[in-house]
């Protein structure tokens, strides 16, 4: 690995965002590949950092402070992935279901996913069990991530789960969730493929899910 | 009977970057970068500027407290509210909110790209709410008392009657719970509403039961079965900060 894309690893770590940007630029102006500021400078920081966070080295601000420097750098290589036609490691259609507002905890699964190298199309807050497929249909995802905060919400999780299941979809969409309230049991229960309950487990889970490939 | 709309003191309820990061999950006394204390720093900051903090509070009967709690399925089996609030001496409906505005800023922020700054506002704003819960229950007690409402957030110390806020969403009462407290209490006087869901807007809200007697009355076992889905396990802190030495009781 070169140097500066050492140095874009070693600046996301540390959440240094203006560093990681000026790398970046720095990098794009060597003509390095694009694909590998991502994987080698980029993906391979959050990486580092998603391992300290399972292993309690760092918290969630840490991790945070890494998103934002991931996306400083993302931002300014996202043309040129588009230009190469590097293809993403994974698409992945994420909303909060509906009946339900809050959505913290889902942007800050959207950002670790981006982080991690995935496309996610955030469908924002309040999204109909319709609008989830038509999301995944349109953008060709494979996962469909779901949140909830409220045990009042939860449901409208399995209505997309069996609508899933019941559709075209079936064998080539797999679904996730996670919130608050949700747990691998309710998960289980309703016949979702996975269930996370913070970001980095969110990337483990899709990762799992994608690799897994189709049913 | 009491109904009155109250203003809370914003900088008592802004809470502290250690609360922040704490809550968080940064364990206390770990080490953080100075970054990560910025940003807790400014969230406090922000909070305080953008948060516009007020409740209501009613009194209400023993049996109007029992009709919140009639229909079906809103209160499993072996919750403790029921009980507590038979053995309660004081009992007042509760809402306060931050406000629109901070749940706005949240959303700017990161939208922006700031998430480090957006998420610890987010705690920051959950924390105040649950203070001000905590502080209109104060106002409560010193209503009943016929004392003095200065300082009462930063107040600490616990006196007899104990009163403590009990909400929907927690130890056994239904989130659906919302629907019959709102149309008993009619919040919407502070600007605040429940939707289908039973989410209240603005979002950074806290609602519910305030209930006041003795200390003992708020101590229980939490080892109910609804507990095992408990993650916060906040009922603790809650006992706690009764400093009863009464037993506990199934």
């Amino acid at each position: 690995m070169t140097d500066v894309l050492t140095a874009i690893s070693s600046g996301l770590q540390n959440g240094e965002d203006q560093q990681v940007a000026d790398l970046t630029a720095e990098a794009i102006a060597a003509s390095l590949p694009a694909q590998d500021i991502l994987n080698q400078g980029l993906i391979g920081g959050m990486k580092v950092v998603g391992e300290k966070f399972r292993k309690h080295e760092i918290f969630l601000p840490d991790v945070l402070l890494a998103a934002r420097a991931m996306h400083a750098g993302l931002n300014l290589i996202k043309p040129l992935l588009v230009a190469d036609e590097v293809p993403v490691i994974g698409k992945v259609v994420m909303g909060t279901v509906r009946g339900d507002q809050h959505d913290i905890g889902k942007n800050l699964v959207a950002i670790m996913l981006e982080g991690a190298g995935y496309e996610v199309t955030d469908l924002g807050t309040n999204v109909s069990p319709a609008a989830f497929l038509a999301a995944a249909e349109q953008t060709g995802a494979t996962v469909i991530g779901m949140s909830a905060l409220l045990t009042t919400t939860m449901p409208a999780m399995a209505e997309v789960v069996e609508m899933v299941g019941q559709g075209n979809l079936a064998g080539r969409v797999r679904t996730l969730v996670g919130g608050a309230p949700v747990t691998a049991d309710f998960a289980s229960q309703i016949g979702a493929d996975a269930f996370a309950y913070d970001g980095v487990s969110a990337v483990q889970a899709v990762t799992e899910l994608v690799e897994g490939g189709a049913q | 009977m009491i109904r009155e709309k109250i203003s809370l003191p914003a900088a008592e309820l802004a809470p502290s970057p250690e609360d922040i990061l704490r809550q968080q999950g940064v364990p206390l006394l770990s080490e953080v970068s100075g970054q990560a204390l910025g940003c807790a720093e400014d969230a406090r900051r922000q909070c305080l500027h953008f948060m516009k903090p007020q409740g209501i509070l009613q009194s209400i009967s023993h049996e109007d407290g029992t009709d919140l709690l009639t229909t079906e399925g809103v209160i499993h089996a072996e919750a403790p509210l029921p009980d507590i609030m038979a053995r309660a001496d004081h009992l007042a409906l509760f809402a306060v909110t931050l406000g629109k505005e901070i749940s706005r800023r949240i959303k700017i922020l990161f939208t922006a790209g700031d998430y480090p700054l957006a998420a610890a506002l987010d705690t920051a704003a959950s924390l105040a709410a649950d203070k001000a819960a905590l502080a209109v229950s104060k106002v409560c007690a010193a209503r009943i008392a016929g004392t003095s409402t200065e300082n009462l957030v930063s107040s600490t110390s616990a006196s007899e009657p104990a009163f403590l806020p009990y909400s929907p969403g927690y130890c056994g009462w239904e989130v659906t719970g919302q629907r019959a407290l709102f149309a008993t209490l009619e919040p919407a006087e502070i600007g605040l509403t429940l939707n289908e869901s039973c989410i209240m807007e603005p979002l950074k809200s806290v609602s519910g039961i305030i209930l006041g007697g003795s200390a003992a009355i708020h101590i229980f076992r939490p080892n109910f079965a609804f507990c095992t889905q408990c993650t916060s396990r906040e009922c603790i802190m809650r006992m706690a900060s009764v400093q009863t030495k009464g037993p506990a009781h199934d």
